[in-house]
């Protein structure tokens, strides 16, 4: 790897991490809590590109599993990432390649903030595909009642892909630089 | 805001825990979260929690800064129990219209907690015992194996120290950017939720440009030193297995295997 890859993944690494010191919220009734740091997730993926951010989502995962609270709300260890929430922090990985993956292949600007905002929704998607069986089997708990409770989280997940889609646009087309994500 | 990005919790002192090597620590973490999964009748629970006590006496950590560490999933606890009490089914123990509590479903749910209660409580002594350097390396000397496999082992642990310095850096650059939008008259957590999400924008663009650019200036400096952290670098503090070690993974399989007897004798639940 180049050194200036390594500073970049480093950088998006911190990002996570300072998404993650934000403060979360914990709404009634649903056990997942609302975290800010999906923002970083969605970011890493769209502006690093698919193997950057891919190095960058594992690093910060391997931080987390050695029990260094950077996940939201200080928390941290294996005993969250194999926690009953744990499948949607393991598919933060994949969800950042498949962001990275698509918008890697976005070169006009006609209509890139709508392309952007869908290669940020296929991860989403892919989050909850792991993360919502993972808890339902983790609990013993019937699979359409806990997809049920996780919507009004998808939904404030697609207001947070927005702002994401408006940051990575923005970036990507002012930075030159980011676009040669192949270069690693 | 500065303070607050200051990851990693840990507490100095010269506990047993805290003179573990870091990597003996994360091994047997593991090995105790597989130990958490296999507990399955009543008598291994109570003896998984005489362990964790054991474990919080052996780390000298001051009980409520565990309870700390567990405070934030207890909603989800909470939610996961009532659930399992109430639909898991068995021999009813009592009922109110839909409402039904079984026997299975009170001891499921026991259950859960035990579990979820010991794993994060358990996880959180090795942060409060090792400082996150000790960590770095230890995660650092556990993966050099898959050098083999040309896994890059130098290339992680460069970015990892690189990214716990970039926090403090990135916190001072949002309070100055933070600063410096407000005498352009922004304003911030105030109006509408549109105006609100509109606010973000201001600060995140400018937050990554600066970012971006010390991270090149970063670079540069790397480079123009030659620097690559790998081959044939030596340490200040090379990690030492000493028999304090040996004795904790012996301890340690031995509570392991005292889980598995527990599991097969015969008992009420």
């Amino acid at each position: 790897m180049k050194t200036r890859s390594i500073t970049l993944v480093s950088l998006f690494v911190a990002v996570m991490i300072a998404f993650g010191a934000l403060p979360t919220l914990v709404i009634p009734f649903i056990p997942v809590p609302f975290t800010f740091q999906m923002i970083g997730v969605m970011l890493v993926g769209s502006i690093l590109g698919a193997r950057k951010g891919l190095i960058a989502m594992l690093v910060f995962i391997a931080l987390a599993a050695a029990g260094v609270p950077v996940l939201s709300g200080y928390r941290g260890g294996l005993g969250v990432l194999l926690g009953p929430t744990g499948g949607y922090i393991l598919a933060w990985p994949l969800a950042t390649f498949v962001i990275g993956l698509i918008t890697d292949y976005i070169n006009t600007k006609k209509w890139a903030l709508f392309r952007y905002y869908l290669a940020i929704l296929a991860g989403i998607l892919i989050i909850y595909f792991v993360g919502v069986p993972w808890f339902a089997f983790y609990n013993h708990l019937p699979l359409l009642g806990v997809a049920e409770s996780n919507l009004p989280l998808l939904l404030l997940d697609l207001v947070k892909a927005g702002a994401a889609a408006v940051v990575a646009c923005r970036l990507k087309q002012r930075l030159p630089f980011l676009k040669k994500s192949k270069l690693v | 805001m500065t303070r607050d990005l200051t990851v990693g919790q840990f507490i100095p002192g010269h506990s047993l825990m805290h003179r573990l090597d870091p990597r003996t620590k994360l091994m047997l973490t593991f090995l105790f979260i597989i130990q958490v999964f296999l507990t399955k009748s009543a008598l291994s629970l109570l003896f998984l929690l005489l362990l964790l006590w054991i474990y919080i006496v052996c780390a000298q950590v001051p009980a409520q800064k565990v309870f700390r560490a567990v405070r934030p999933i207890i909603p989800v606890i909470i939610v996961t129990a009532l659930l399992n009490i109430f639909y898991v089914s068995g021999h009813v123990l009592w009922h109110y219209a839909f409402l039904r509590i079984t026997d299975q479903g009170l001891f499921t749910g026991f259950t859960l907690l035990v579990r979820l209660i010991t794993l994060i409580a358990g996880c959180s002594l090795i942060t409060y015992t090792t400082s996150l350097n000790a960590l770095a390396s230890g995660l650092e000397q556990l993966l050099a194996p898959l050098k083999r496999l040309h896994f890059p082992v130098n290339e992680l642990s460069m970015t990892l120290s690189i990214t716990l310095r970039f926090l403090p850096t990135l916190a001072e650059e949002l309070d100055r950017i933070i600063e410096a939008q407000k005498a352009r008259g922004a304003q911030f957590g105030t109006g509408t939720i549109l105006n609100r999400i509109r606010a973000f924008f201001p600060v995140i663009l400018p937050l990554f440009m600066s970012a971006f650019r010390r991270a090149f200036e970063l670079t540069n400096a790397i480079e123009c030193r030659c620097y690559h952290g790998g081959e044939g670098r030596t340490k200040l503090h090379p990690l030492k297995l000493r028999r304090l070690d040996y004795a904790a993974v012996i301890f340690f399989l031995a509570a392991f295997a005292m889980t598995l007897i527990f599991n097969g004798i015969r008992q009420p639940f």
